[in-house]
């Protein structure tokens, strides 16, 4: 084996190790900052739902005393709970669970978005990782097809007949 | 009446107030690790593509110079059965290839342009197994074609021939069938031997036949037609080339018949005149020569008078020996024209023969004298020293020249020229018995070291001395120049042989004279004088 072969070889060999090892960092550097935004819109989430039922039990409360106001006023001025009145109070019940449930939907809502973000950066960051092994597994393919370039000396045959 | 009651004020907040985080900012330093190793996988993969640049290309350019390797010895290999090894070897290299990679997608890619270069050469080696194939074939092909017309042409049976021709025309015609030429090519074969091999039969006829008689039955059979048979034909302009050939062949032959005559005379004059020396001539022998026309009348005369006659007085012979050295020497320097002189050669054998019936000359030098006269007379006669002695002349012109120059004593030139003009001979008589042909600057060597050898044994107050001239020989001119420069050449030619003593000798009539010392030594050497002979004073 001359000099510039063992040279040529040996640099194949650590270019491909190289590429390799650096590809497998790049993946694994990527699907870390994606596991950071996965974990972040976990909290997101999480962070949404517990706001929801806060805002939830504010309104509940909210509401039963925005209905006893109404009740009492009513009662000051002696009209019966029957007729429009009723029909007023059961109509502002109504509204208020409304609001209620809507504000819960909207909460839902906002806690599913941040939650598929965190599961889009959790696949992100499974695809980086697994980007990353599969360039520097085709890397080191490559070198190895490049250092097979490098035979033995082959066996001797007669390429041609008489 | 009203009566007043408290009721609640205050408003729950459900509201946690926590801030939300960002995943993308928490995971900043994650995404900073993780981009950092995207960042040093980003250089990895740089390294990675560089590492399979590198990779690649290293076996890229082994392989393909395993494969220039593999297509140049498979291009060098005549043998297009060896082509699966050189296949196997491409493949192989697929693996020395590989063997450097560790990417699998360097491999992927290498292998992919490997397979186009190993495609490419495998394509080229099959193309060179098919041209070498077809080339094996064309080979194979010419030669039973030349093998064919060699038979062609020794035949002498015309229904041989027309066989040897069948069987031409089918080689070429199985070539054709199986592809290694066109059938046009083997159209053109066909015609082309059937046009050439009569040409090529007659030439042959004509380079082989000995005598003018030979050649004459030759032309008669090519002016018959002989040579058009079986369909062969002869372009006209050819034929009438040949014949003119004919004729000049015929004329060169009877010149040759002439000469082997003259030749043959003068070897059988020599023959005897060696068994007279060694007195085993006989007269009946000599009478019998005379009667077959090897000898000339001349000749038996003078041969009878050398068996015959008696030995002469010691002084003669000295005085006959330097005669006979002299026009011996005279004949070796015009052997070029020796031709014109065949008259000079039979007078110096004629008078050589005489001397030695009058013991003038010893049995061993004569035999020597009448070979290399013998020879020299034939090369002159067939005018062979003259084209291919130039050269050689131009080595003789110069040791003529060079002992001109640096002796002055004419006798002593003479004998000096006679010496190294054999001397230099023989030296390249030997290098070309071994095959070599000395050139003018070699030739032009030997005679300066000859030359060179000889005045510093004759003379030896110029031993030692390295300012012998030199010359370059040509063909041209004999010796074109003799360089002077620092040889200090007008110096040698101050050199002077030691005065030679003369030797006061009487002949029979009582006639006196004074012959060289070294002379009468030498006589005495070779036996034609007793060693005891006394002289009569300085």
């Amino acid at each position: 084996m001359s000099f510039l072969t063992g040279a040529t070889q040996l640099l194949t060999g650590v270019a491909g190790a190289t590429a390799a090892f650096g590809q497998v960092q790049q993946g694994r550097q990527a699907a870390a900052a994606a596991d950071y935004n996965s974990a972040v819109y976990s909290q997101q989430a999480e962070l949404i739902e517990r706001s929801a039922a806060l805002e939830k039990a504010k309104m509940v409360k909210q509401k039963a005393s925005y209905l006893s106001s109404m009740r009492a006023a009513y009662s000051f001025r002696g009209v019966k709970l029957e007729g429009t009145p009723l029909l007023a109070l059961a109509d502002s019940a109504s509204n208020l669970e409304l609001d209620i449930q809507t504000t819960e939907f909207n909460a839902l809502l906002d806690a599913n978005r941040a939650r598929s973000g965190a599961e889009m950066y959790g696949l992100q960051a499974r695809s980086y990782r697994m980007a990353g092994y599969m360039n520097a597994g085709a890397t080191l393919i490559n070198t190895g097809s490049k250092l097979g370039e490098f035979q033995p000396k082959p066996k001797k045959k007669l390429l041609l007949e008489p | 009446m009203k009566i007043r009651r408290y009721e609640s004020q205050t408003k729950l907040s459900s509201d946690p107030n926590a801030a939300i985080a960002d995943p993308g900012a928490a995971s900043v330093h994650g995404r900073a690790i993780a981009d950092i190793g995207g960042a040093l996988s980003t250089v990895a993969e740089g390294m990675m593509k560089a590492q399979e640049f590198q990779e690649r290309t290293s076996a890229l350019n082994k392989v393909k110079a395993g494969l220039n390797d593999v297509l140049f010895r498979a291009s060098q290999d005549p043998d297009p059965k060896n082509t699966k090894k050189y296949m196997q070897e491409v493949m192989g290299l697929r693996n020395l290839g590989t063997e450097g990679i560790s990417l699998r997608t360097a491999r992927q890619n290498f292998e992919s342009e490997y397979q186009t270069e190993a495609n490419g050469a495998l394509l080229k080696l099959r193309q060179m197994e098919r041209e070498k194939t077809v080339n094996l074939g064309m080979g194979a092909l010419l030669e039973a074609l030349d093998q064919d017309k060699n038979a062609y042409i020794a035949s002498g049976s015309p229904i041989e021939q027309s066989q040897i021709l069948a069987r031409s025309e089918y080689n070429i015609d199985n070539a054709a069938a199986v592809g290694f030429i066109t059938p046009q090519k083997a159209f053109e074969m066909k015609k082309a031997i059937k046009t050439e091999i009569g040409m090529d039969k007659a030439t042959s006829d004509l380079n082989a036949a000995r005598t003018a008689e030979e050649v004459e039955a030759v032309k008669t059979a090519l002016l018959e037609g002989a040579y058009e048979q079986n369909g062969v034909t002869m372009d006209p302009e050819k034929k009438r080339g040949i014949l003119s050939n004919a004729d000049s062949f015929i004329e060169k032959k009877r010149r040759e018949a002439v000469i082997d005559q003259k030749v043959l005379q003068d070897k059988t004059e020599a023959e005897f005149a060696i068994k007279i020396s060694n007195n085993q001539g006989s007269l009946p022998e000599l009478q019998e020569a005379l009667r077959a026309g090897r000898i000339s009348l001349g000749y038996f005369e003078t041969a009878k008078k050398a068996i015959l006659s008696p030995e002469i007085s010691e002084a003669d012979k000295v005085k006959e020996y330097e005669k006979l050295l002299n026009e011996y020497n005279s004949l070796l320097n015009d052997r070029g024209s020796v031709d014109a002189n065949f008259g000079r050669v039979a007078k110096f054998r004629q008078h050589l023969l005489e001397a030695q019936g009058r013991g003038a000359v010893l049995p061993s030098k004569a035999t020597e004298w009448h070979k290399t006269i013998s020879k020299t007379f034939e090369l002159g006669l067939r005018g062979e020293f003259n084209k291919v002695n130039e050269v050689k002349k131009a080595g003789f012109n110069f040791l003529w020249m060079s002992t001109n120059r640096l002796i002055k004593d004419k006798d002593e030139q003479v004998e000096a020229r006679a010496f190294l003009a054999e001397e230099l001979m023989k030296r390249i008589n030997a290098e070309e018995d071994m095959g070599k042909n000395l050139s003018p600057i070699e030739i032009s060597d030997i005679s300066r070291k000859i030359l060179k050898d000889y005045i510093r044994v004759r003379y030896p107050s110029t031993l030692g001395r390295e300012d012998v001239p030199h010359a370059v020989a040509s063909r041209a001119g004999g010796v074109t120049q003799v360089f002077e420069g620092d040889t200090k050449i007008k110096a040698d030619r101050s050199i002077t042989a030691p005065k030679e003593q003369k030797v006061t000798m009487t002949d029979k009539t009582g006639k006196v004279y004074q012959i060289p010392k070294s002379l009468v030594e030498d006589a005495k050497k070779e036996g034609l004088i007793p060693a005891e002979a006394e002289d009569d004073g300085e």
